[in-house]
This record gives structure tokens, sequence and C-alpha cells, in this order.
């Protein structure tokens, strides 16, 4: 059997450059495929390469949580399934079991192996979100489920297509439950398609190359990471970071503790002192523990070699107690797992490895601030104008300001840490198929972590109901309204928390008729809503809805920041004038919008001879 | 002399290894949390910045941390705690 030093490195490279394609295609074909524009617009899926054994070595550039989490549901599946119902050629396994692998419920997972001549060599999967896969409720929170037996139905991996044919009672069983068994049925086709695609590729390769060199280059892909994040690790120095995370789940408050130690080529990442489970909804299991870890490394320290999961994780050394909230017991609940413990996960390991990068004048310039933490998620259920009946996942505040930069600015409405490929759906997309309209979508200013490096601004949103009377279930699930999550590094500032409102009955459709668009809330007359964290409310016509995602975390003392760095942001509307003179120390002459010098040093004085007056 | 980030350091002086800001100001021992050596300020959020939980939601649960260097008054460090929690220990570098 060929090993990877058998490989010249030529065909080597070839090779792994051949498989991250052939992974991409797999991704492309499922976009092509997928109806739905969570896979096509906002990219909440991801596709990915595993070995044999079921270790992941490539993976797409879409959420990387969604590809990390394979593994351990093909080393289930190699574990329990080999001699029943059996692996075998042209198979196909679905799965959204969380304590299998799946990050919760809603990303359902279709993992396919690769055989060649009867010999399994490698698997593809692929995972999107769902919007509904059934259950009690509509989407993806199940508000007030007390275990997971109250969220959505749970699938360990399934069969569902056995020798290249769908089963169909399998496929029956699966749609069944959903509210929109159209949509959920064409994603399984999508994902069908994409593994076909991986697998025909991976197949070619083998009988180009041999298989042989196929199997060393996918081992020598964990092997070349796991060597490079090692001399990387080396590189960096020894110590210990810690931080704390919040989840904000109504009344009650979740820290999450990380302590990151890095000694020589290693690190651990140990999070005990972590609150404990709570029944349902916010916590994570150990997989996706695991994958949300994985992807903060992966950007962080992983930028310049292949993305290998794989091979980070002979690395890392991660500490956890089950029955917390970040590494849950049956039979707790999940469901939003991806948007509140994931995000708490996230931002831990960022945050720690943010400050350990910025211990080394070799990778100092590799910091960034926390980039923004968990979203608020809008589901919107009814029947449109046309009399169709439609679910939405609306994300637009996966749209958040990137973490800033140790030399430059975070980016504004970047998206987020885990999905470099990141977008959100197009305004007219979601009025073509939903029965809203939006009075704006934009940058929000002051919404980015102050600080001698700015995070990057939130998206801030307003929208109406267009063309019916109500919609009659608008699903709001918000963490991080209660405290920022994106927080800054070095001094810098925090960015903005979610925030959500309404306001009902209002003049809105009058000020249209009279030409008017308001340009906030404060804008619009009516009765002014906030709602709970988690609600299924209605939103009817007269309403008015907006909200505000998280900013990214600032870098650096925000007195030190350009003026006329800050001058721009003022003319970009990216930070108000109020806060460039009360935060940044920074006076804009209105009339001359310029920075008046003598004022700014005045200020800027007077910000630091008030901080002398702090306590000891 | 290990760099801690942009703004402090370890420097060893009469054998002792020592955190110090780069305006020369040495805040204690690496054995401490810095942060027990500066001046400290905790402030609602709202002083975050206008978008910080403006509606307030949890009841001002959370505070603002800012701490500063006492010599040169630059931040060095910004935390979010629950209120009556203990300082966060965040960076020990080993010198």
């Amino acid at each position: 059997m060929a090993n990877r030093k058998d490989v010249d490195p030529v065909t080597f490279e070839i090779l792994r450059h051949r498989m991250s394609a052939l992974n991409g295609e797999a991704a492309a074909t499922l976009q092509l495929v997928s109806g739905s524009p969570v896979a096509n617009e906002t990219y909440d899926f991801n596709t990915a390469l595993l070995n044999a054994a079921g270790e992941v070595f490539t993976i797409g550039v879409y959420i990387s949580i969604h590809a990390v989490s394979l593994e351990t549901v093909v080393k289930h599946i190699l574990q329990e399934y080999r001699e029943n119902p059996g692996i075998n050629e042209d198979d196909m396994f679905i799965c959204n079991d969380p304590y299998v692998g799946a990050v919760h419920q809603n990303d359902v997972l279709l993992v396919a192996p690769v055989h060649w001549q009867g010999e399994l060599i490698a698997w593809t999967g692929a995972a999107i979100h769902q919007i509904d896969v059934g259950g009690p409720g509509r989407g993806q929170v199940s508000i007030g489920a007390t275990s997971i037996y109250e969220e959505a139905p749970v699938m360990p991996p399934l069969k569902i297509v056995e020798g290249g044919k769908t089963r169909k009672d399998i496929e029956a069983e699966y749609l069944r439950r959903s509210r929109l068994p159209e949509l959920l049925g064409l994603d399984l086709r999508s994902m069908i398609a994409s593994n076909n695609v991986a697998k025909r590729r991976l197949i070619e390769l083998a009988g180009k190359y041999g298989v042989e060199t196929v199997k060393a280059v996918i081992e020598g892909i964990t092997d070349y990471t796991e060597t490079r994040l090692q001399g990387r690790l080396r590189e960096l120095p020894d110590g210990t970071w810690r931080h704390i995370s919040y989840i904000d789940y109504g009344d009650k408050i979740y820290p999450c503790h990380l302590q990151m130690t890095k000694e020589g080529d290693t690190m651990s990442l140990d999070f005990t002192g972590t609150a404990a489970q709570a029944p349902a909804v916010i916590n994570c299991t150990y997989p996706t523990l695991r994958a949300h870890a994985l992807a903060a490394i992966l950007a962080y320290l992983c930028y310049d070699m292949p993305w290998s999961p794989a091979g980070v994780m002979r690395t890392i050394n991660l500490i956890s107690q089950p029955g917390t909230v970040l590494h849950a017991e049956w039979p707790a609940g999940v469901c939003k797992s991806t948007t509140a413990s994931g995000y708490a996960i996230i931002d831990l390991v960022s945050v720690c490895l943010a400050k350990m990068l910025d211990a080394s004048e070799k990778y100092k310039h590799r910091v960034m601030a926390a980039w923004k933490g968990s979203s608020i998620v809008e589901e919107l259920f009814g029947t449109n104008q046309r009399g169709q009946v439609f679910g939405a996942t609306i994300l637009d505040f996966m749209a958040g300001g990137g973490g800033a930069r140790s030399y430059k600015d975070g980016i504004d409405t970047g998206g987020f840490l885990h999905s470099p490929a990141c977008g959100i759906a197009n305004v007219e997309t979601a009025e073509l198929r939903y029965p809203i309209l939006y009075l704006y979508r934009r940058q929000e200013p002051d919404t980015g972590g102050p600080g001698k490096f700015r995070g990057g601004v939130a998206i801030g949103t307003m929208y109406i109901t267009h063309d019916v009377e109500e919609i009659p279930h608008k699903i709001l699930h918000g963490l991080g309204m209660q405290q920022p999550e994106s927080v800054g590094v070095e001094g810098g500032y925090p960015g903005s928390t979610n925030q959500v409102a309404f306001k009902r009955n209002s003049d809105i459709l009058a000020s249209l008729k009279a030409g008017k668009l308001p340009q906030g809330l404060e804008e619009v007359s009516g009765e002014l809503e906030i709602p709970p964290q988690l609600v299924d409310t209605h939103f009817q016509r007269g309403d008015v809805y907006t909200g505000i995602g998280m900013g990214g975390g600032g870098y650096g003392d925000p007195v030190l920041r350009d003026p006329e760095l800050v001058r721009k942001d003022v003319a970009n509307n990216l930070v108000s004038r109020r806060c460039a003179a009360e935060i940044y120390g920074v006076v804009i002459d209105p009339a001359a919008a310029r920075v008046d010098q003598e004022k700014t040093a005045s200020r800027r004085l007077e910000i630091r001879q008030t901080r002398k007056s702090w306590l000891v | 002399m290990q760099r801690i980030n942009e703004d402090l350091e370890v420097i060893e002086k009469d054998a002792q290894k020592l955190i110090q800001c780069r305006c020369g100001h040495v805040l204690g021992p690496v054995t401490n949390n810095y942060k027990e050596h500066t001046l400290k300020k905790e402030s609602p959020l709202s002083e975050a910045g206008p978008f910080v939980n403006p509606y307030n939601i949890g009841g001002g649960r959370f505070v603002f941390r800012q701490f500063c260097c006492p010599d040169c008054a630059i931040l060095l460090g910004t935390e979010i705690a629950l209120q009556g929690a203990p300082l966060l220990w965040d960076i020990q570098v080993k010198g």
C-alpha cells in the first residue's frame, strides 16, 4: 500500500487540490439542485470528504461546522451498522440526530460510502439547514420545550439510499413529519446529487492515478495539516488564556468557561466550569462542541493550510464535562444549539486564540477580535398573497460584524466566523417568496465595537407585511440580547447586542402613501413592543418590525484611533457624530466636515484624565 | 522580554518577572492578574455603546468593565461580566 512518502510532491499537490475542487463541485451541485434560499443565497450548508475511517480531510468554504460534524455520524455508522444493515456500494445514510453528530435537528446530513472494486476507500457528505423538519414548533425552535422529546424529531442514521435507489418508505417517513415536505424532498435530492458527484469524481481519480495513490494522498492531507499546525503552535508563545461567554436564556444566564493552554505543539481547550445543561433548546452535544471549537481554530490558525479537521484534532485536547450546556446529556434538548451554545463556543475559542496570537511578534497581525456572536433567527409561516402556504427562515442577522484586526477594522456586515463564504438572501428573494416588504436593510451605525481599529458594523433591518392581512406566525429566537458576545481585545469595546422591536398598529401605511420612508423606529408612531427573546407572535398589516444584529469587537483603545478614520466613519454613516466625540474623543466640525484637531486633542486629554480618577 | 500584547510585556527585574505597560509603568508580578494593578471602572452596559442592550433586557445583570494603566491611562482591557463576578484573569503568558 502506498503511503504519503511514496507519492511525489507534484502528484500530491495536484491530487489534494483536485479533491478540494471536487468537493467544491459537490457543493455547487447541491446549490443548483436545491430550491431553497437557505442553500442558494444564505449558504447554510456544506460538503466534505472523509477517509475510510470517517475522518474529515477536506471541507467546503461554507458553514464549517456542518462539514466537521459529518465525522461522528460516519464513525457511528461504521461502528453500529457494518453488519446490519450493512454499508454497501451506492448506499447513503441520512441523519439529524445531535447525539450522533448533527449539530441540531434542522441541520440534516447525508453521507455516502465510496467503494473501489468492493473496497471502502472514502466517504462523502453533505449537510443543509432545513426550514422545517416537523415537531411541535414551526421551524427550528420549540419554544418552551423541556426536553428533546418536545423538540423536532430526531433521526439516527437511516439508510435512505440503498444500492443507488432512494428507499421510498424511509423518504416518506422523513418527509411526512415536515410542514414543508416539497422543499425538504428537493433538498434531499440536492444532497443525493452532491454525494453522487463527489463519489463519481473520487472514483475517476482512483481510476486515473491508482487507488493506493488516492488513499495515500487522503491520509497525506491530514498529516500535512497536522504537521503545519504543530509547526505554527511551536512558534506561538506558551501560556494560558481564559474567557467566559454567556448564554442569556430568558431569566437564566448560563456562563460558559474556557481555559486554553498552549504548550509546545499542542493545545488543550478545557471547558470546565461551564454551567449545567438547560432542559432544552440552548444546549449542544459533544459532537457539536467539537465541531465549533475546530471551526474557530481553522479560521484563526489554519488560514494557509488544507482545512483537514482530522489533522487539527490531532493537536488538540478537548476537555468538557457531560451534563453541561456545552456537552449535554440525553434527553436534553438542543434545537437552538447552533445559534446559542455553538456561538458561545466560537466566542470562547476565538477570544483565547486572538489573545494568544497577540502575544506573538510574528503572528500579531493575525489577531481578530471576536466576530459577531449568536444570530437572531426569524421564521415566518403562513399563506402568501398568492394563496400558497409558505415557511421562511430569514437569516439576515448572519451578516454580522467581523472582529477588528490589529492593523485594520473588522469587516462591516462581514458574516460570521465559521462561514468563509457567508452570504444572506437578497431582499428581492425574500420579497418574491414571502409577503413582506423591506423598508430598509443597511449597515447600522455605532454597532461595531469601538477601538483603535473598529469592529465591523452589524446589519439593521425594518420590514412590514405586504399584500396580506397577517402572517400568523412570526417566530423570533435571539440570544445575545442581554449582553454583547463579540467582545473587544486589548482595550477594544464589544460590538452591539442583538435587538428586535415592533411598532404595532402603526401609521406606516399612511406614511408610505405620503411618500415618507422611515429611517428608524422612532420615526414610526404606534405601540412599541419589545418581544421576549423566544416568541411565536403574529405580524399584522400595519405592524412594523425592526432588528439590529451584532457588530464585531474592537481592537485597542478607541482614543488611539486615527481621527481621520473616525471622520470617514462618520461620513460613511458607520459611526455617529455623538459616539465619535464620546467614545473616540474625536470632534468633527459639522460645517466643514473635518476633524477639529484642537477640540479632539482636548477631548482625548479629558478622557484620559477622567480615567485617572478610576478606582484602584 | 516576552510580549503579552501591543500594550503589555513581561520584563525581568531583580530576578523577578513583572508585567509592564509599554509606557514603562510596572503593573505587578506575572503571578498576579495584571488587572488587579490597573485603574478600573465598572459601568452599565450602555456605556459600551448606544446599541448594547438599549432596552435593558435582563435588568442590568451585566456590567461593562474597563481597565487602564495608572500612568498613561491607556485602556489595557475590557470585560463583560455578571455583576459581582470576580475579575477574569484572561492572559497568562509564560514569560
